[in-house]
């Protein structure tokens, strides 16, 4: 065809000269334009938008980040009257680039829901909740737990937090619990996804610090992703992967075919926990064929010899045979490694949720050490985080850290928090307090007799659930803070405080390149929902300790007690000119400090550490860290013989679904029963078909779900997405004894058809 | 409860101060806001993203627009589902995208296994079957992009274009009483923009192409694995693959998953009333040409009630089949479709013979009110014209079974085929029209034609369970060949399995009551006519548990899909 067309229309690409109009049925007969259509019609879009329906044509517009992963996506928010009507991606957020995954465009729905807490809400005697005033609320939870305290010991009462709230709310939780309430012990839901990373980094480099930026994704010639599924877990990280020019080779060890192993251009399947000998295989392979960077590991770690010396123990032919990789693989994924000019390696909860995971993390920080993969663009060992704000809580939930990366220990450190936060040197306590599991083992012991869990739902995602539900009916007192007073945990409290959520409040986040961004207000909290910010305060008041938090009385405030808490530390942010400055940047990259701002008029965006090869420790050097590979606790055998894998299911599921469950047109993306991925040979031995029921049982528990029959699982192993209230029925509590995450992906089980 | 520890009073109210500052917005004020009210720009700042996706001009005459959807780029994260529901203002839990999910090969097998998602939308088919089936025009395939658009106000909700269409894009809304679907956001490329998919994938796996019209497909050829042959609707999607070959053996996740269809009972009712009617005159018309071919006397009696309990079972069914359509006060368009629709032929063809039915009826019944007819009217009235409607309406009618069976024939859904489809509409026809004039017969005293028509109707009743046991009742059927055949049997076992009882059950107990008044019948004619009644009308029953079925059980190809 060779006809000239030109646009009637300029710009149309409806309307063509070529084609004549043809003769329509007058509108009595055939309706073209009425009361459904007009429904449906688009106007040309203001503020950049283009085309737009009513429902989503705003007055204005303001970019907030995403509240779900830590990918921290810009989110346009259409504002009519200062109200949020909706949301498009921002096209010029330097994180996401005009994009977002289905959880992201749905941000705004799920707040609009029946099971928002809108009153706080106290256990009757018949098991049943009454609403109460806050006031009421307030007397009953100091009340409570300051008998508690009175009777067993300040440590008696404890909190438990999120990496889904902001780091001013998690800064002024973790203040006034431990410096205020008196509390020694508090964690994050961050211990469930995130500890091993924050250990790795810290016993390598020094100092808890991601070194990468996202643009190295675009910059490697080499990626290799460890116990990550990027597609499905960060997609739009997956869409800066794609845009990578260099035509990238990419290795994946995942025990099964994911999307990203689909995308590789090498799939190492290795067995399940055979990961760290692999990466020793890997290892010793790199150094035995010289690419080795001798003068980084000379100049910048230390142990190189003793790495040297304990690889040489995994030789790639035994290795081969216990991780089901071929040696011919591990030698294609080490040349690949040693010859690549920048190599990125990225773990996510593969290795995060594993009993030897911070060991196998520091394997993977290793090879980026000794091949001198760090600090150039497209380089780095990179830890891909979970949350929203678990880097956030990594930095100021005053759990593992001292508040601001500082330690409990020392005291120099408690003198600089005490000084600025203007209290008592003597309220801080000098020692750590428990992990996560700890807590929880506190509490089956009677140590632990208050908990207060704030945005978080353990009695969905804690490992072995059976169990960990009766530890929650242990206590004498429960609160829960939550958006929703539905939740699997809310149902155990005695007390419910109504929290408001993402798009409720103002805060920061910090997403997994180090980047502070904006949340904002856009839209009004149910009933008598308060910002968890505004609970603290209110707590504060009722407690008694309000003269000792009188600096936090906004979450900008709280910014500013961050960062003079962060002066002189590598995650130093001094040179934020608060948060409009945030909003101008599109969020600021750790460290911004005042000397960079003086030197610098804007941040540059794309920011990545240790490119002077100085490192965290006393000496500036990394550490090469190793250690023997230990055998899985509870090994198949033939009464349980599948080994069943647990995981992200969707994009459009988020952990325990309080939050996705909650969007019909997200419900519409994910199988809403529970399933299991078996492979057709395991199906065909039990008798089951595809779509069919089976029953799956560990020595734990047993649930019934359908069977996926797929072949990207390997025979005598399982999937089952951790999304699902009854998966952790299975799962088989144990922990890294370094980072004390529990490893959730190796449970022995049955599957039986129903 | 008392505390040992003092509780500092508050202030006054704190918490009132909280609550107030919590519902205050003004917050926003303080950021600046990206991008002032009036402040347009050239062109949508997404524009940058997605110009290269889409074509420079619209297509030339011949050619079309249609999407090309890049699997190795499609990662799985639907944001093409939300993107077009968001943008395009639809209902809580509409998009008119959806994604699947296939896997391909199995360990045993030389390649890796793989894991493919594939995005799907409408197909803007060259030969849409929802444009051909609409009754009322309300598809429009636009001469120049080949957009196939919905008029949304000329919708009569009727549904026929879910079934017409292969890849089960358009969708009814209970709210607005239509269906609605892609449009390939007509709107926004008038526009110069990209549709909302396309704009909103990250991996840029969706664009806009243009395609030559004149396809033509392979008889064997699907868009993707397990989907509707290609050959059906010409769809233009174009799937672009480094593996295509692999993909085209996947298996979907969804694969032998299936879930029961919706019953369209008021079409059902419809169905198997009209086919009853049609039955009853036909029966009746022959049984009195046998008599006078046996010279015996025929009953004018017998025919009076006869047609009028044809009228009657017709009425009822086709005055329950509007509750079908979701807005019925638009259905008078109906006539438009007639030149491409057989749901337009059907309603036209349905509604002349109830005319012409009501015509014979009224003057069946005339004699016996002939004093309050004016003369002028009977004596322009034949004798013959009475018979002349009653038989004029067997053509009609029979004209009107046969559009109604290839309402569904045309679909091209595998078991709603040729033999599957008449075998069930005609055996209706004969099974409760034998049976009801076989009682009608006896009632007015001809026992031994009751008795006969008894026995003939008991013959097909028997031949059709017998049938409908080997193709989806029995449990014979799951060992068949046939995958289609598979698949119902299961959804007729597990979850219709108390239609199916129903069904077998009416059909034995319609089958023994009748034998039983053809048994006596010939000694006991009145007694007799009472059963062959009742046992008319348990088939009537029975046949409609029957239809029921064939809606519900319907399984056919579908694009890749995910677990529900």
């Amino acid at each position: 065809m060779s006809i000239e067309t030109t646009s009637a229309k300029p710009g149309s690409l409806t309307q063509s000269a070529a084609i004549e109009d043809r003769k329509v049925l007058p509108q009595l007969i055939q309706a073209r334009t009425g009361k459904m259509t007009r429904e449906l019609l688009l106007q040309p879009g203001s503020h950049g938008l283009g085309m737009t329906h009513s429902g989503l044509t705003p007055d204005a517009t303001t970019t907030a980040v995403c509240g779900y992963c830590s990918t921290g996506c810009g989110l346009r928010i259409h504002l009519r009257e200062d109200e949020a009507i909706g949301l498009t991606p921002e096209t010029n957020y330097p994180v996401n680039l005009g994009m977002a995954c289905p959880k992201g465009w749905e941000a705004l729905r799920v707040l609009d829901s029946d099971d928002r807490a809108t009153h706080p809400l106290i256990k009757n005697p018949n098991g049943g909740f009454s609403k109460a005033t806050w006031d009421d609320a307030l007397r009953l939870f100091t009340d409570r737990f300051k008998s508690i305290q009175a009777e067993h010991g300040k440590q008696s009462v404890a909190f438990l937090s999120t990496g889904q709230i902001p780091s001013e709310e998690m800064a002024f939780l973790g203040a006034l619990a431990k410096f205020g309430m008196g509390m020694v012990h508090g964690d994050g839901n961050t211990r469930q996804c995130m500890a091993t990373a924050v250990t790795a980094y810290k016993e390598s480099f020094g100092f808890d610090a991601p070194p990468y930026t996202y643009d190295d994704f675009e910059q490697s010639d080499c990626m290799v992703f460890v116990g990550a599924n990027p597609c499905i877990g960060h997609p739009i990280l997956w869409e800066r992967v794609l845009r990578n020019k260099n035509n990238p080779e990419i290795i994946v060890l995942d025990p099964r075919r994911t999307e990203t192993a689909m995308a590789a251009s090498q799939h190492l399947q290795l067995s399940p926990k055979s990961d760290l000998a692999l990466l020793y295989a890997i290892t010793g392979e790199i150094i035995r064929r010289g690419y080795v960077d001798d003068s980084f590991v000379q100049a910048s770690t230390t142990g190189f010899e003793q790495l040297c010396e304990h690889v040489a123990k995994f030789d790639t032919e035994s290795v081969a045979k216990i991780s089901g990789v071929s040696e011919e693989q591990i030698i294609k994924a080490a040349e690949a490694i040693g010859t690549g000019n920048a190599v990125s390696l990225w773990w996510t909860m593969g290795v995060n949720q594993s009993y030897e995971g911070t060991r196998t993390a520091q394997a993977i920080i290793n090879i980026a050490l000794i091949t001198g993969n760090i600090g150039r663009p497209g380089t780095g060992a990179n830890s891909i985080t979970g949350q929203c704000n678990a880097m956030g809580s990594r930095l100021w939930s005053n759990t593992t850290n001292l508040i601001g990366h500082h330690r409990f220990e020392d005291a120099d450190d408690r003198a600089k928090v005490a000084c600025e936060l203007d209290i008592d040197i003597e309220s801080i306590p000098t020692e750590t307090g428990w992990s996560y599991d700890r807590i929880m083992e506190g509490i089956q012991n009677d140590e632990i007799k208050g908990l207060w869990v704030i945005a978080t739902n353990p009695a969905h995602s804690w490992i072995h659930q059976s169990n960990a539900r009766e530890i929650l009916d242990k206590l004498d007192f429960l609160v829960v803070q939550d958006m929703y007073s539905s939740t699997e945990t809310a149902r155990h409290a005695d007390l419910v405080l109504p929290a408001a959520a993402w798009g409720e409040k103002e805060g920061t986040f910090i997403n997994s390149e180090r980047r502070y961004s904006l949340l904002k207000k856009v839209a009004k909290a149910p009933g008598e929902a308060l910002s968890d910010f505004n609970i603290f305060r209110a707590v504060a008041h009722y407690w008694g300790v309000a003269e000792m938090f009188s600096q936090w009385t906004d979450p900008e405030a709280a910014f500013r007690i961050m960062q003079r808490l962060s002066e002189d530390k590598p995650s130093d942010i001094t040179g934020i000119d608060g948060y409009e400055h945030l909003d101008d940047c599109g969020g600021i990259q750790w460290p911004w400090t005042s000397a960079d701002a003086k030197q610098w008029a804007k941040p540059y965006q794309q920011r990545r550490l240790f490119s002077d090869s100085v490192f965290h420790h006393d000496d500036g050097k990394a550490k090469l860290i190793i250690d023997d590979i230990t055998p899985m606790p509870e090994p198949t055998c033939d009464d349980y013989p599948t080994m069943l894998l647990t995981g992200r299911g969707a994009v459009s599921q988020w952990h325990t679904q309080t939050r996705t469950s909650k969007s019909p047109v997200l419900r519409k993306l994910y199988p809403n029963e529970p399933y299991i991925e078996i492979h057709p040979d395991d199906a065909r031995s039990i008798g089951v078909q595809n779509g069919e029921q089976v029953r799956v049982t560990s020595r734990r528990g047993s649930l019934i779900a359908n069977a996926m029959v797929v072949p990207t699982v390997k025979p005598k192993q399982a999937f089952m997405p951790m999304h699902y209230e009854a998966t952790n029925q299975l799962t088989l509590s144990h922990f890294d004894p370094h980072s004390r995450q529990p490893s959730y992906k190796n449970s022995a089980v049955r599957i039986e058809a129903v | 409860m008392s505390s040992t520890l003092p509780i500092t009073d508050p202030s006054p109210d704190l918490v009132g101060d909280l609550l107030r500052e919590q519902q205050s917005l003004s917050a926003v004020e303080r950021f600046s806001v990206l991008h002032e009210a009036g402040n347009i720009e050239n062109e949508p700042a997404q524009a940058r993203y997605y110009r290269d996706l889409l074509p420079a001009s619209p297509p030339s005459p011949g050619q079309q627009f249609a999407f090309q959807v890049d699997l190795d780029k499609c990662s799985g994260c639907k944001a093409c589902v939300v993107a077009c529901h968001t943008l395009n203002g639809l209902e809580e839990d509409e998009s008119w995208r959806k994604v699947g999910t296939i896997t391909i090969g199995e360990a045993e097998t030389d390649s890796l296994p793989t894991i493919q998602h594939v995005t799907t939308a409408c197909h803007h088919c060259e030969d849409p079957g929802c444009l051909n089936g609409c009754p009322v025009k309300a598809y429009d395939k636009d001469p120049v992009t080949g957009i196939v658009r919905h008029l949304d106000d000329q919708c009569i909700g009727c549904k026929y274009c879910t079934m017409m269409c292969p890849y089960e894009v358009p969708k009814y809304s209970d709210r607005l009483g239509i269906v609605r679907k892609c449009d390939m956001c007509h709107q926004r490329l008038s526009a110069g923009e990209a549709p909302a998919c396309v704009q909103a994938c990250p991996n840029e796996a969706i664009a806009i192409t243009i395609v030559d019209q004149g396809m033509t497909f392979a008889s064997d050829e699907r868009i993707a694995s397990g989907a509707p042959l290609s050959s059906i609707s010409k769809p233009t999607t174009q799937y672009v693959s480094s593996v295509s070959e692999k993909i085209a053996s996947a298996v979907p996740q969804d694969a032998k998953v299936d879930h029961v269809a919706e019953s369209h009972w008021p079409l059902a009712v419809m169905l198997v009333a009209t086919q009853a009617s049609v039955g009853i005159i036909i029966a009746e018309r022959f049984w009195s040409a046998a008599l006078v071919l046996a010279g015996v006397e025929t009953s004018i009696m017998a025919t009076r009630i006869s047609a009028t309990a044809a009228l009657l079972v017709g009425g009822i069914g086709l005055n329950i089949a509007p509750l079908h359509l979701g807005q019925p006060l638009r259905a008078w368009r109906v006539f438009l479709g007639l030149k491409t629709s057989w749901l337009s032929r059907e309603a036209i063809i349905l509604g002349k013979y109830m005319g012409v039915l009501t015509a014979a009826v009224v003057l069946l019944w005339m004699p016996t009110f002939s004093e309050y007819v004016p003369d002028i009217i009977q004596a322009w009235t034949p004798d013959w014209a009475a018979k002349a409607a009653l038989g004029l309406s067997i053509p009609i009618g029979i004209a009107g079974l046969y559009s109604s069976a290839m309402i569904y024939i045309v679909t091209r859904r595998k078991l709603w085929r040729h033999s599957r489809t008449f075998v069930r509409f005609l055996g209706t026809s004969v099974i409760v029209g034998l049976a009801g004039v076989a009682g009608i017969a006896a009632v007015v005293g001809y026992g031994k034609s009751a008795a006969i028509m008894g026995l003939i109707s008991v013959a097909f009743a028997v031949a059709k369970l017998v049938w409908e046991y080997r193709i989806h009742l029995g449990s014979g059927v799951s060992s068949s060949t046939d995958d289609f055949d598979r698949r119902s049997h299961r959804l007729v076992k597990s979850q219709l399995s108390e239609l199916a009882k129903i069904r077998t059950i009416s059909g034995a107990v319609g089958i023994f009551v009748l034998l039983l008044a053809a048994t006596i019948a010939p000694a006991s004619p009145s007694l007799s006519g009472v059963a062959a009644i009742f046992a008319a009308a348990v088939f009537l029953a029975s046949e409609l548990a029957e239809r029921w079925l064939y809606f519900s059980s319907v399984v056919y190809d579908r694009m890749p899909g995910t677990f529900k």
